[in-house]
């Protein structure tokens, strides 16, 4: 009789406790991986948050700064860049594609961004994913608007629905651009990235709706209204950022140096990626906070694992015993539990990344919608080695029960106790 | 061109298609030891000296399976008529390759620190395919990173 064999029918008449080990096992594991999981997507998701842009452009400041107003819609921009220096950008030879973005309006709540259709057409997020309409389409009139998934979700707003922008942050009444109002003519499906509470207009339609305003107030006496502004001229003065495309990305560096030096104005060109791993480094501390937990999670169900097994061992002192009766040595009852102990590992292991995948699976859709977090189905690569750690500790944790029942003489398990 | 610190190279790492530049700007002071006009014989041997190091293309390793060939390499070695406003001077070498097998690219070593002891950092920006990232590389460490 192999040793597994013994193994597995002891393990298969103590059904309840065996449960109660795996299904320790099982949650450990689900919530090791799942922190892992949900730490390295959250970093992905962040760093896939701009992609497919080999540089960011702005006035002259911190990337940190530019990346945080241009695409986080964190904060304001210091300046702006004049439409002369973009449309001198957008003549280099090396450059393939630009779009511009236009900041500083909201609506309850959410950013505004004025921008052209070649939003739609050159922005990526996470891996290359292009963005895609849950409904509508991109904005083809002067006041159409396009609402990300987040802003539909939370204002209820639909295609078809009108809404109304406010000048700057908003709030008071009298900064309401109430004179044109705005159609949604496009929701976007959800990305999790700054996108999804974003309302994008075109250009013109920014410039539109400022035509009577003078350093951020309505100027007094004047009233062009929502059709005579169609007919005005539109062509913005100024933008606050843009995102370009290259035809080579050889060129990458030597366009990025050609925008710092431009002799214009103070412009700053970043790439991304660079950017991105600045402010990540910035906000790493929240990914460590996650490792600890990751660390706490494990340490506290490998102990509950132990206790169990532990526990286990010591309802069966008579069965080691009636097993040395038959002739098995110390040492193989020492393997029977290191081998019971690797095989509840193994299987808590597999039922745990089994309920991941489930769970992964199903709460996608809503992580996305709610959360922002796109959590990826395939494992990280992390996870492996904390797999084999567990492991490994699985099978330690045998050792310490195997070693005390070694330990225990024969008449242990069969002394009447009075 | 970037901050001027002495002991730190500034390194630029694009790569399209089949082609891979590399451009590494290093302070003189990095470079020969000092960053005004040579002055005496053995100044002159250091530049040339230092030229014909950065000209070689030999601190240019890239990972062996992706077969690549150092195609060009140039220097712009410091103008000594022309006094940078800081009094500051950078060596900036440019190297072009072509790789046989791109997808075995994973990396390419810099060697600078080797062939410039007092470079002890390296700050290289790396844009692929697959997006731009910063590696910065503390002496000895000279491997930078190029997989997806």
């Amino acid at each position: 009789m192999s040793l597994l064999y013994v193994t597995l029918r002891s393990l298969s008449q103590r059904k309840a406790g065996v449960a109660l080990s795996l299904l320790t096992i099982a949650l450990s594991v689900f919530l090791l991986l799942g922190v892992e999981r949900v730490r390295a997507d959250a970093r992905q998701g962040f760093a896939g948050s701009v992609s497919g842009v080999d540089l960011l452009v702005g006035a002259r400041t911190g990337p940190v700064s530019l990346l945080l107003y241009a695409v986080f819609h964190v904060g304001e921009a210091t300046n702006n860049i004049t439409w002369k220096s973009y449309k001198d950008i957008a003549a280099m030879p090396e450059v393939a594609w630009t779009v511009p973005l236009s900041l500083g309006d909201s609506h309850r709540g959410f950013r505004v961004t004025g921008t052209t259709a070649d939003f739609f057409r050159h922005y990526r997020y996470g891996r290359a994913n292009r963005l895609s309409f849950a409904d509508g389409k991109p904005f083809d009139d002067l006041y159409d608007a396009v609402i990300g998934s987040q802003v539909a979700r939370r204002l209820h707003y639909e295609v078809g629905d009108t809404i109304v922008l406010s000048h700057g942050l908003g709030g008071a009444l009298l900064a309401q651009h109430a004179d044109k109002p705005f159609r949604i003519g496009g929701v976007l499906a959800p990305t999790g990235t700054p996108v999804d509470a974003s309302i994008l207009v075109s250009l013109p339609a920014i410039e539109a709706i400022h035509l009577d305003w003078r350093s951020g107030v309505p100027l007094p006496g004047t009233a062009t209204t929502a059709e005579q502004a169609r007919h005005a001229d539109l062509e913005p003065k100024a933008i606050t950022a843009a995102l370009v495309g290259l035809r080579s990305r050889l060129s990458a560096f030597a366009v990025q140096r050609a925008i710092d030096e431009y002799p214009e104005e103070p412009l700053l060109a970043v790439l991304p990626g660079v950017a991105l791993g600045e402010l990540w480094h910035l906000v790493g501390a929240a990914e460590n906070a996650l490792r600890v937990v990751s660390a706490m999670v494990l340490l506290a169900g490998m102990s509950g694992m132990l206790a169990t097994l532990v526990g286990m061992l010591n309802e069966r002192r008579r069965e080691m015993a009636v097993l040395r009766s038959v002739g098995a040595s110390a040492r193989a009852i020492f393997a029977l539990l290191v081998i019971e102990s690797t095989v509840l590992t193994l299987a808590g292991m597999i039922a745990g990344w089994l309920l991941l995948a489930l769970v992964t699976a199903a709460a996608h859709d809503y992580l996305l919608v709610n959360a922002g977090l796109v959590v990826d189905q395939a494992p990280a690569p992390g996870e492996w080695p904390l797999l084999g750690a567990v492991f490994a500790v699985g099978v330690l944790a045998g050792c310490i029960p195997g070693w005390m029942a070694y330990r225990r003489s024969l008449a242990d398990g069969l002394q009447v106790r009075l | 061109m970037g901050p001027h610190v002495h002991g730190q190279a500034t390194v630029n790492v694009s790569v399209e298609g089949v082609q891979v530049e590399v451009e590494a700007i290093l302070p003189g002071h990095d470079v020969v030891g000092f960053e005004r006009a040579p002055a005496t014989m053995a100044e002159n041997k250091a530049v040339a000296a230092a030229i014909g190091v950065l000209r070689s293309g030999s601190w240019l390793i890239p990972a062996k399976a992706a077969g690549c060939r150092v195609n060009r390499v140039t220097v712009e070695a410091p103008d000594p008529e022309v006094r940078a406003l800081d009094g500051h001077a950078d060596y900036v070498a440019r190297g072009w390759l072509t790789c046989h097998d791109m997808g075995q690219l994973d990396g390419i070593d810099i060697g600078l620190p080797k062939a410039f002891p007092s470079v002890h950092e390296m700050v290289v920006d790396v844009i692929t395919a697959s997006g731009s990232t910063r590696q910065t590389l503390d002496a000895p460490a000279v491997h930078v990173d190029l997989s997806p």
